[in-house]
């Protein structure tokens, strides 16, 4: 390996996350075909290089997005403020400080600066963390009202987790709610898992709750992982989730987490496995109408949240009933066999 | 393999269970559409019921079977053995009522290879 970049991990899990791909994304030649591997090590990100690094920011990076807004979404931007609006801060920091970004994380012992008073720092955005969002950590007390304290950053680390988030995260909003989703690199190639990311962006994911689409993006992930047989060394262990309630104002912070894909992995595993996958998918993409179709999708979603034998006999319930009323068909032996494998004993 | 996929292999489950798929399969394709059976099994909590159910369903799948047969002269209906009742019970004792009434009624979702 050419270089080695180090990410050591703040404990919000999105953030720390974001700034892997976002550094991954940075230092990615763009006119170099060799990729760049990142591995979760535990207590850090290892960001590896085999080609040579970029003298210069790539100014591709700062090309109109939608992912910009969604990075900026909870900022307004006004004429009179003092600071720069953040793309343009992320823009000036990165093309200004890249030499020093790289040399800050090639330093093992580096650790983001996090506080709620950080000199020079950026404050970290909902939807880079919810965790980090007002008011979500502390506890409040009488009547007075406090929204609660921002939490900031160090300059280098928030800017290239806001290239991350632009990047890499897939957004998806509800009547009321936004979803931020982000597959943890186990083990991960840039080049590989931006096929995935592409491929994904392109399938509808059903939105209808955020437990639907984050049950739904897992089974879209796995089955874009499956048809692409090269996407396979790409290993990731979780979906790191972050969900925002949408409110007349800006969004609050509505909770998050990581979800597991051991079940995902199972159902790979098996051969027919990637027929149940498409089976729940075509269930899941079903679920805008009202009635019986709707209410198999919430179930199917809670049975790949938790498959245990209670949310299997719900799924099994709705599914006959909704075969009574032909709106289903009926499952292949094999592909039902490996659902079966999967449901949990306790 | 979990508890729910060594029932569902299982031959006594297997043979009942199809034999409950034919029962809530279409009347154009020989079926009697006896959703009674499927819900009541749906429903099950203990053992004493359980039973009581499978002999409600034997009973009715007895007279589709013999309609069937009366119907397609030199036709056989298939049905589930002395010995299939027998581990059924046994398997219900052994893994609880709600668990086999799942592998059952899985059995119902499956594609049969051609539409009775």
């Amino acid at each position: 390996m050419e270089g080695q970049l180090f990410l050591n991990k703040t404990g919000f899990e999105m953030f720390d996350a974001l700034r892997a791909f976002g550094l991954a994304y940075l230092v990615k030649n763009p006119d170099d075909i060799t990729d760049i591997r990142i591995q979760d090590l535990g207590h850090l990100y290892l960001v590896s290089t085999e080609g040579k690094l970029p003298s210069n920011v790539n100014p591709q990076l700062f090309v109109d997005n939608d992912g910009w807004g969604q990075v900026f979404q909870t900022v307004r931007e006004r004429k009179d403020a003092k600071k720069k609006f953040p793309r343009k801060d992320v823009e000036e920091i990165l093309s200004t400080e890249y030499q020093e970004i790289l040399k800050t994380h090639s330093d093992p012992g580096f650790h983001p600066v996090i506080g709620n008073v950080v000199k020079d720092g950026r404050a970290i955005y909902q939807s880079i963390d919810v965790s980090a969002a007002k008011g979500f950590r502390e506890e409040k007390k009488g009547v007075t009202y406090h929204e609660g304290s921002q939490l900031y950053t160090d300059k280098h680390s928030w800017a290239i987790a806001c290239i991350g988030s632009v990047f890499f995260n897939y957004h998806r909003v509800g009547s009321d709610f936004i979803l931020n989703l982000v597959p943890n690199p186990t083990d991960v190639w840039l080049i590989q898992h931006r096929q995935i990311r592409d491929d994904l962006s392109k399938e509808n994911i059903c939105n209808i709750s955020a437990n639907v689409a984050l049950a739904h993006y897992s089974v879209k992930m796995a089955s874009v992982i499956a048809r692409r047989k090269a996407a396979r060394s790409s290993k990731y262990d979780s979906i790191i989730f972050n969900v925002m309630r949408r409110t007349g104002q800006q969004p609050k912070p509505g909770g998050g987490g990581k979800f597991g894909l051991s079940l995902m992995e199972q159902f790979l595993q098996d051969p027919a496995g990637f027929d149940a996958l498409e089976k729940i998918d075509i269930i899941m993409s079903n679920g805008y109408a009202k009635g019986i179709k709707q209410e198999l999708t919430f179930s199917f979603a809670e049975f790949i949240i938790h498959p245990s034998l209670r949310t299997f006999i719900r799924c099994e319930d709705l599914y006959i009933r909704a075969r009574i009323s032909k709106n289903v068909m009926l499952w292949d032996k094999k592909p039902l066999e490996v659902l079966l494998k999967n449901v949990q004993d306790v | 393999m979990s508890k729910m996929y060594d029932l569902f292999s299982n031959s006594a489950v297997e043979n009942f269970g199809t034999a409950l798929r034919y029962a809530i399969g279409k009347r154009e394709y020989g079926g009697a559409e006896d959703y009674t059976s499927l819900v009541e099994l749906e429903y099950v909590e203990k053992m004493d019921q359980f039973i009581e159910v499978l002999k409600k369903f034997l009973r009715r799948y007895d007279s589709q079977t013999r309609r069937y047969e009366r119907e397609k002269t030199g036709k056989f209906a298939f049905k589930p053995t002395d010995k299939d009742l027998k581990d059924l019970i046994m398997l219900a004792e052994s893994y609880g009522v709600q668990i086999v009434s799942a592998a059952l009624i899985a059995h119902a979702l499956v594609r049969p290879e051609k539409e009775e």
